[in-house]
């Protein structure tokens, strides 16, 4: 299972193609059908509909709001949950039905759920010895794998005595020693501090690529998701996928206004088509590529960054007056919250730039820039963090 | 062609399915079987013994004889027996009185006020929870002879304390250790003084613990025998009567009156419990068993 | 680990309110060692001493002697009834954790949110009279009892046996019913402590339950069952009450000789040596039980 995974086609990974999704002739190592859940004793369903296809090699992500269903996505997966409705396939073989212990696919847990009277060369050497692996060919699995996620030294403590970072090591090493064809890592990061969690971002990745197994990651944070994955799957507050395609697409073109607004920030103008079939959002005119034709009324979602500010803006095909309302220093930038008529957009300006409340600024921004979305079967959307 | 490859494949999974479900069946049956073996073995002595108050026959015999209430009111109308219960409960209200104010100050003097030692206190508070029933008693006695004290109510309330404090400790330490420091932070931040703060905040928030406590301790006061017979004089408690009219012949009057103590002391527990779980949503009679 | 300072540690914590004076904690504190002094300490080594007094005629003199103790392990009887005590209680406790322990795993694997409730119940028995659940087993195993009346009336047992009560079996069956609910209760804390993900990280790993629960389970649960275990026992081996009403002559356990040495045989010292043996050998088992059940494990 783990030969194949040198030979894994790297455009896969590749984040300048707009959708790599799958090829139709290759089996996808993971795939969901419809995937539904509904707990006992609870009348909403947890999942809906789920459908996903994982590729050989893919960082994966399931990015979601908490409550949104991602951890029993990856629960499903796991083997630790039943499906209410659907099928789960792995390598296109059905495994719905197939205990956790027979799936080829291993866990990072939240809370690494590491065997706490077990050192941690015995933690890893575990799946080995439950697959009945000949005794002296574990150590030496077991060293390589210590050396993969640079913990050679530390084998012979006991999980409360390594720090989260190296727990989480473990907990990795773990799961990787018998290569399955899947690794599922459930937050992985959510119990580390800042400063860790941008570390373990790095290895995790790094890793990834190195042993080429296909990674299914869930996550809260936007940028965790963003950073590493090749394909994103976001979830709402009700179960259901709002839309899977690569970080790119993801924020610069969001299916949905749930989906801009939880990726990164966004300005969100309720627009619409008036007799001239221009675009209004309240009082303000907008110029926009698409969407001149039809429906009534369209959603635009302009990212704060593609908001250009200064006296050459008058060139762009929306130009208008701002008053600064709001100022927040955060840096390397300015987060400016401005009103335009009776619209609030939030612009972003370098940090440098000298800007005081209530001044009058000019903005603008192309045609392009703002893209139309259409509304989210779910309104609840709080913020992402 | 391709209908029946897909047909082919359902049939596949539901098997898999339904052998799913046919194993999680078959191991839940066997589970709540053995269950139903372990709560027939636990319960079943108790309901013979309750069943059997009612029966006509002075004599234990199987089948009954018949139905008949007469053996409660020949125990409404035993002095002796009504005199050894007045006795107990008056040992027990005692101990437990006892037991609250020092069960009380031992908790938040092991929770607050010592660090280093507190492993140490706790073991020795405990140990006479932990002794063998034998032992402690004769220890009991032992000292109570050296010391030229008759044995009577206050020896047994002494013995009965030495057990039934350490479990009403317990029981107010896991309510104390949920609590939040910094009400009592606060409350000295605004002036009051440690009596104060006692009186109006750590008080009121270990009242239901603390009652619970109180409760449990009743019953293990009210039901306790082997250190009792050691420690009792001319007065016996209620267990000590009931043991010695047994050892001396039988009626089965005894029957009536376990069958009232036992469902007494359950409902005890039941309040207990009910306070607890109620008042603070982690305790419970699971964390209370763990003090005796 | 929370970091103290060595001035938190001889201080008093200053976490709930303003330090103490020196005068103050002693004042604070010394009820408590007085109470420790009085019914912990000097009980215990009055009994001690007491069990180096030697008795002449019902009073007691004293003197130093080992007399008590070379008379005792000497004693045939002694011996007969040390041995006895040991075996009815270790029957007693075996049995116990055989019952208990599946059935708290049970509970605690099956029940779901249930599983506080049905340990509840386990424990319910523990409230009720003790000299009840003792004497329930001669309701029930009494020559007119329950067990002998559907024996005979099912043809299996041609006349009433009297064999089923006053025996050691009897004792070790009734002291096992005893301490059911001990062993549980330690059992099912130690079990419910282990955290879910623990079982769910095994079968990932590839374990199936059998080898989950010999790997995982038992080890982590183990430390827990050892307790409940040596706590069964010990209330076994210091119990005269059962041993009295459903034993006879031929269910005597080591309590009875206490009780006569106190009572009718007026021999304090050598009772008092008896109970010292007893309490000797009750924390030497526990200690034994504690040593070889370890499993160094903390949760996260």
């Amino acid at each position: 299972m783990g030969a194949t995974a040198d030979s894994v086609d790297t455009s896969m990974r590749s984040k300048t193609k707009p959708d790599p999704g799958l090829s139709r002739d290759r089996v996808p190592v993971l795939r969901l059908e419809e995937v539904s859940k509904t707990y006992e004793g609870s009348t909403e369903p947890a999942v809906r509909h789920i459908n996903i296809e994982v590729g050989e090699g893919e960082f994966f992500s399931i990015l979601g709001p908490s409550g949104s269903g991602k951890t029993t996505t990856l629960r499903v997966i796991g083997g630790f949950e039943r499906p209410t409705s659907g099928r789960v396939y792995l390598g296109g073989a059905d495994v719905t039905f197939t205990p956790s212990n027979k799936r080829d696919v291993n866990t990072v847990f939240q809370n690494y759920a590491l065997f706490p009277h077990m050192t941690a060369r015995e933690n890893v050497s575990y799946p080995l010895r439950m697959r009945r692996v000949d005794r002296h060919l574990i150590g030496a699995r077991v060293e390589e794998m210590f050396a993969k996620v640079e913990m050679t030294g530390y084998e012979d403590r006991k999980p409360n005595q390594l720090s989260g970072g190296q727990r989480q090591r473990i907990a990795l090493a773990r799961a990787l020693v018998v290569q399955p064809s899947v690794l599922l890592l459930d937050e992985p990061l959510g119990a580390l501090d800042l400063k860790l969690r941008e570390t373990m971002l790095v290895v995790l990745r790094a890793l990834q690529r190195d042993i080429g197994i296909t990674f299914v990651y869930v996550t809260h944070d936007q940028g965790e998701a963003l950073g590493m994955s090749d394909r994103i799957a976001v979830m709402n507050h009700r179960g259901l996928l709002e839309q899977i395609a690569s970080p790119d697409d993801l924020y610069w073109r969001p299916a949905s206004d749930f989906v801009a607004r939880f990726i990164g920030k966004t300005n969100l103008l309720d627009c619409i088509v008036d007799s001239e079939g221009g675009l209004v959002a309240g009082s303000l005119k907008i110029a926009a590529r698409e969407a001149t034709d039809g429906p009534t009324s369209v959603q635009l979602s302009l990212r704060p960054e593609e908001i250009s500010v200064g006296p050459d803006t008058s060139r762009l095909a929306n130009h208008f007056r701002a008053r600064v309302e709001e100022i927040l220093f955060l840096g390397h930038e300015k987060e400016l919250v401005t009103t335009v008529e009776d619209q609030t957009l939030i612009v972003r300006v370098p940090g440098r730039e000298k800007i005081r409340r209530e001044q009058i600024i000019e903005i603008g921004w192309d045609l392009d820039a703002a893209v139309p979305v259409k509304q989210s079967v779910d309104q609840t959307v709080e913020g992402a963090e | 062609m391709s209908s029946a490859i897909a047909r082919r494949r359902t049939t596949v999974q539901t098997d898999g399915e339904s052998k799913a479900r046919l194993r999680a069946m078959w191991a839940n049956l066997v589970s709540f079987t053995l269950l139903l073996g372990l709560y027939f073995f636990l319960y079943a002595p108790l309901f013979v013994t309750a069943l059997f108050s009612f029966n006509e026959s002075s004599v234990q015999t199987w089948p009954m004889s018949g139905l008949t209430g007469s053996w409660y009111g020949e125990m409404m109308s035993n002095g002796p027996l009504k005199a050894a219960a007045l006795f107990s409960f008056r040992i027990s209200l005692t101990t437990v009185a006892i037991g609250m104010l020092f069960g009380t100050y031992f908790a938040l003097l092991v929770s607050r006020y010592v660090k280093r030692s507190r492993g140490v206190l706790l073991a020795a508070l405990a140990t006479p929870v932990v002794l063998p029933g034998v032992v402690l008693g004769i220890s009991l006695l032992v000292v109570f002879r050296m010391a030229s004290i008759t044995p009577g109510f206050w020896t047994i309330v002494v013995g009965h304390a030495t057990f039934v404090t350490p479990i009403i400790m317990f029981v107010v330490l896991t309510r104390v250790r949920t609590l939040d420091p910094s009400l009592e932070q606060a409350s000295f931040d605004l002036g009051a003084n440690r009596v104060q703060t006692f009186w109006h905040v750590t008080l009121p928030s270990i009242r239901v613990a603390l009652m619970a406590g109180a409760l449990l301790a009743f019953t293990v006061s009210f039901d306790e025998i082997i250190v009792t017979f050691f420690l009792a004089g001319v007065n016996v408690t209620l267990p000590v009567f009931v043991w010695n009219q047994l050892r001396f012949g039988f009626t089965p009057e005894v029957n009536a009156i376990f069958t009232v103590i036992g469902v007494f002391s359950v409902l005890l527990i039941i309040a207990a419990t009910m306070m607890l779980t109620r008042g603070s949503a982690r305790s419970s009679l699971v964390d209370l068993g763990g003090a005796t | 680990m929370t970091q103290t300072t060595t001035r938190e540690t001889l201080s008093v914590s200053g976490k709930h309110g303003p330090p103490l004076r020196v005068g103050i904690r002693a004042l604070i504190l010394s009820p408590t060692l007085l109470w420790i002094l009085a019914l912990v300490v000097a009980p215990n080594l009055y009994l001690l001493v007491f069990s180096f007094w030697s008795n002449e005629i019902g009073t007691v003199v004293q003197e130093f002697t080992f007399e008590n103790y070379v008379r005792a392990f000497t004693s045939e009887v002694f011996l007969t009834l040390l041995v006895r005590t040991f075996l009815i209680a270790t029957f007693a406790a075996v049995m116990a954790t055989l019952i208990a322990y599946p059935g708290a795993y049970l509970v605690v694997r099956k029940l779901g949110r249930w599983k506080l409730a049905a340990a509840l119940l386990v424990l319910v028995p523990l409230w009720v009279s003790y000299l009840m659940r003792v004497f329930a087993w001669r309701i029930i195993l009494g020559e007119r009892g329950i067990l002998n009346g559907l024996l005979t009336s099912l043809g299996i047992l041609g006349e009433a046996s009297d064999s089923f009560l006053y025996s050691v079996e009897t004792v070790a069956l009734t002291l096992t019913y005893i301490v059911v609910p001990y062993v549980f209760l330690a059992s099912y804390s130690s079990l419910e402590r282990i955290p879910e993900s623990l079982y769910e990280a095994s079968a990932d790993c590839g374990g199936n339950s059998f080898r989950t629960f010999v790997h995982i389970i038992w080890p982590l649960s183990r430390p827990g069952v050892a307790i409940g275990f040596a706590i069964g026992f010990v209330i076994a081996f210091g119990d005269y009450v059962t041993a009295q009403m459903v034993g006879g002559l031929e269910g005597t356990m080591l309590g009875t000789i206490i009780l006569q040495q106190f009572g009718t045989a007026n021999n304090w010292p050598y009772g008092a040596a008896i109970g010292v043996s007893i309490m000797l050998a009750s924390f030497l088992f526990l200690a034994m039980v504690s040593l070889f059940s370890r499993t160094e494990a903390q949760y996260e």
